[in-house]
């Protein structure tokens, strides 16, 4: 499975030939470049590449959730100026925090949220690099770009430009650990994930599996084999980021309530009470239903082929249904044998304690 | 009490006396009063605080965005991870060495070692009945304890900036957004500020909020709570947040109970603007704070002493903490807001703090998709007292400054010459902040130095409701003597007049 990091550099990289690609073909005629914003303060596109007086169109859309303007300045200036919008202090606002400076070339004022505001000029006549950065107080240390103008369309290597952000060049494949410990299954992430509710848990098991427990809708909520998450799009507060699951998911849960008290309305609003960490590191999830307390534990099978869900019930006078999946790529089992259907009655005696086995396949 | 009058700024009618204001050459206490040091995070670690508390022992206990809550020894200087994997753990309490409160993105958690090794093993949800839409601006905050062991969190709204997650959590109301771009509450209670009783039943608090990265609670049990500037907030503010008012931010109005006004983005902004609380203290963009985050509370304090009932709240844009100053005017509280510590070493993002039992402030730094740096400070007090603004307190016909050491004068009219005073509005209105407006300079009519060379008195004549009083101390001590002053600007909101 592709790492994230290098997908995001790769299709940047599309990008920015695109953008390259399309100057070359348009020639002489006006290039229009397409600016949003992402968020943690970064213009869509950190760079792109303009022949000396060719006509610049450049729209900026504000995807942002605040203000953000954008001044094209001369080489070598960005911080200059960023310091000058940043002394006219209170006056700022007023002035869309664009400085009366002799460094800045064309801007474009502040562009409200959802708002999109556009700029037109002719590019310099001399070579360089211009940086275009937004002015607005501390913005500009964090978010800017550069226009490259040359006749060539040179730029130098993405990971090598110095006058893009940091962000914005491209990633290492870090090797580096991603937290200050080494990460021994079994462990877990509160994170947001597709497939679950936003109060998703998921959970690295040893023997390459992995699962995600539902704590919004109090339940196991779907399992895969192989690499498990890349979380570095959320990690960097990217908007509509999620967990990206690196591995092969191999059940689904389709049962809305997988326990089912006989009594009581399915569509009852189950209580997420928490989890222990139990066995050396496994969560036993604990949930309410009406009275009844369930507590669900689940580790890998001892050949890593499957997950064994072990529950206790307690505070029970009725039987339950265990609801579940009748799958392709699983076969439950209870008690060794395998089990039919997409549910399992047992007796207040029998859900006391009981487990099973969601076996992949072979 | 030495007086000095004058008819307008321009005309000066007084005495021969030369003054200046210094700190005063015979106090002992000269040098920094303040030390910033910088904490080594493990390595590996991603140092975006996300919380922050100090155990009763004097070990911190801090959370990062990534899920870790690891507690610092400072003695051994060594660092030991508690619990890992929450969901971008915003909040923080630190109950004892075997028990804390964690404020994560899904819910209220308290976090035990139930086996007495250091490591958290039982995590019990305390509150999750709030909705999430999967949107990546659902913070949450808190919590902070009433006398009463009352718990109060917050709520931030959802970004308009990002979108929702197929899944939802909780009941949806789609009359919580606006059909122009603005933070929206679709889920409940965002927006909210909520009370968790002792025994866990859950009230919704007060509503309004936009962007609550801060809650304190005051001496008497005065619940504090900081918004960011944006859509309906025309500057950063702190708010006295009182049961059942709501805040100024439409979207949360929504989850009212008993709610029939339709959206509440459509609401006349008159209606809007007469239903809301107005703020205890406005932080004036770009000359204050342009991102406030946690308040502390400053309670018997050694070092601090003048400062008794004031408040040190983080800065995320600057390496900045400020300083607040409430008062009691009629039945409203209000106060001052002026810069506590600038630069000296310390760090942007200043995202949380929190007081150790030794009086040492800790800092905890993030930049997690704003403006900032990471990583963890400690300012400690070297029990010098800074030169500064103990107090600005509202009079029928102006203010009165009282410092933290006595003033020394030379000449009065140049000491006039360096006190502007201005004062300006803000617009509440959907658009992202507000322009300072109806701006213009205040004339100070008259002035008087009393109590010791401590209280300076400005009589501006009539007090304008509403407004922002922002006094400029700039560059007082610019001519003949050494600037010992450590705050130069300091702004007080006008709710009420005396």
């Amino acid at each position: 499975m592709k790492n994230l990091h290098d997908l995001f550099s790769s299709v940047f990289c599309c990008m920015v030939m695109v953008c390259t690609m399309t100057i070359a073909v348009a020639q002489e005629a006006a290039v229009e470049i397409k600016l949003s914003v992402l968020p943690g303060m970064q213009y869509s596109i950190p760079r792109f590449h303009v022949k000396p007086n060719q006509q610049v169109k450049i729209m900026l859309e504000n995807t942002d959730d605040m203000d953000h303007n954008l001044l094209i300045v001369n080489p070598g200036s960005r911080e200059l100026v960023v310091k000058q919008a940043a002394a006219l202090g209170a006056q700022g606002m007023a002035m869309n925090y664009i400085p009366k400076s002799k460094d800045v070339l064309w801007s474009i004022p502040i562009v409200g949220v959802g708002k999109v505001k556009s700029l037109s000029f002719s590019a310099p006549n001399k070579p360089g690099v211009y940086p275009y950065v937004c002015s607005l107080p501390g913005h500009g240390f964090l978010m800017f770009g550069a226009m490259y103008v040359n006749d060539t369309g040179k730029m130098p290597a993405l990971e090598k430009d110095t006058h893009i952000p940091p962000a914005s060049r491209v990633i290492k494949n870090a090797n580096g650990a991603d937290h200050p410990y080494p990460l021994k299954p079994p462990y877990y992430y509160r994170t947001y994930i597709e497939g679950a509710s936003p109060a998703a848990i998921i959970v690295r098991l040893p023997g390459d599996l992995a699962f995600c427990w539902d704590a919004g809708t109090c339940g196991f909520r779907f399992a895969w084999q192989g690499k498990f998450v890349d979380q570095q799009a959320i990690w960097k507060g990217h908007k509509d980021a999620k967990a990206e699951i690196l591995g092969q998911v191999f059940y689904t849960e389709q049962a809305g309530s997988p326990i089912e008290i006989v009594g009581i309305d399915p569509k009852l609003q189950k209580k997420f009470k928490g989890y222990k960490l139990v066995d050396g590191g496994y969560l036993e999830f604990h949930y309410q239903i009406g009275q009844v307390h369930v507590y669900e534990t689940l580790k890998e099978s001892s050949d890593a082929t499957g997950i064994i869900r072990a529950f206790r019930v307690t505070n029970l006078k009725q039987p339950l249904y265990f609801n579940f999946t009748d799958g392709d790529q699983t076969t439950y089992y209870y008690q060794g044998k395998p089990l039919a259907g997409n549910r399992m009655e047992l007796s207040p005696d029998q859900a006391k304690g009981f487990s099973v086995l969601l076996k992949i396949k072979q | 009490m030495r007086k000095i009058r004058f008819n307008s700024t321009l005309i000066f009618i007084g005495s021969l006396l030369f003054w200046v204001l210094s700190s005063c050459a015979d106090q002992p206490t000269s040098g920094p009063a303040y030390l910033v040091e910088d904490i080594d995070l493990p390595e590996g670690l991603t140092g975006e605080v996300a919380a922050i508390d100090v155990l009763p022992d004097g070990r911190v206990v801090a959370a990062f965005m990534r899920g870790e809550v690891m507690v610092y020894d400072p003695v051994a200087k060594s660092w030991h991870l508690f619990a890992s994997g929450l969901h971008e753990p915003l909040g923080l309490m630190a109950i004892n060495e075997h028990e804390i409160l964690v404020m994560q993105l899904a819910e209220l958690t308290r976090v035990k070692d139930t086996d007495g090794d250091n490591k958290a093993d039982l995590f019990e949800t305390v509150y999750d009945e709030f909705g999430m839409t999967g949107n990546y601006h659902e913070f949450t905050y808190g919590p902070v304890k009433d006398g009463k062991g009352n718990l109060y969190v917050a709520l931030n709204t959802s970004s308009s900036g990002g979108g929702v997650s197929k899944e939802l959590r909780g009941n949806t109301n789609p009359l919580g957004k606006s059909s122009d771009r603005a933070m929206f509450s679709t889920t409940p209670y965002r927006g909210w500020v909520m009370k968790i009783s002792p025994k866990g039943k859950v009230t919704p608090f007060a509503s309004g909020f936009r962007s609550p990265n801060g809650l304190v609670m005051g001496e008497a049990d005065q619940l504090y709570v900081t918004d960011n500037q944006g859509d309906w907030v025309g500057s950063s503010s702190l708010y006295h947040v009182k049961k059942d008012k709501f805040y100024g931010h439409p979207a949360s109005l929504v989850w009212t109970k008993g709610w029939n006004m339709g959206n509440p983005f459509e609401l006349p902004l008159s209606t809007l603007d007469s239903m809301r609380e107005k703020p205890a203290v406005i932080f004036p963009h770009d000359v204050i704070a342009n991102s406030p985050s946690q308040p502390v509370l400053i309670k018997n304090h050694k070092a601090l002493m003048a400062f008794q009932g004031q408040y040190l709240v983080g800065e995320m844009n600057k390496p900045r903490i400020v300083r607040v100053m409430m008062e009691q005017v009629g039945d409203v509280m209000q106060g001052a807001v002026t810069p506590f510590l600038d630069q000296h070493g310390l760090r942007k993002g200043n995202n949380r703090l929190a007081f150790a039992p030794d009086g040492s402030l800790w800092i905890g730094q993030s930049d997690h998709g704003w403006l900032g740096d990471r990583g963890i400070q400690r300012l400690s007090f070297t029990g010098n007292t800074a030169f500064d603004i103990q107090q600005m307190s509202l009079l029928r016909d102006g203010f009165a400054l009282k410092f933290t050491k006595p003033l020394q004068g030379k000449d009065p009219q140049e000491l006039l010459a360096h006190i502007k005073i201005k004062k300006y509005r803000y617009l509440y209105h959907q658009k992202y902040g507000s322009p300072m407006v109806d701006v213009s300079q205040v004339d100070i009519h008259e002035m008087d130095l009393s109590t010791g060379n401590k209280v300076l008195t400005l009589n501006l004549g009539e007090m304008s409701k509403g407004f922002v009083y922002e006094v400029q101390l700039d560059s007082i001590f610019s001519k003949n003597s050494v600037d010992t002053m450590t705050s130069k600007v300091i702004a007080y909101t006008l709710k009420e007049t005396r």
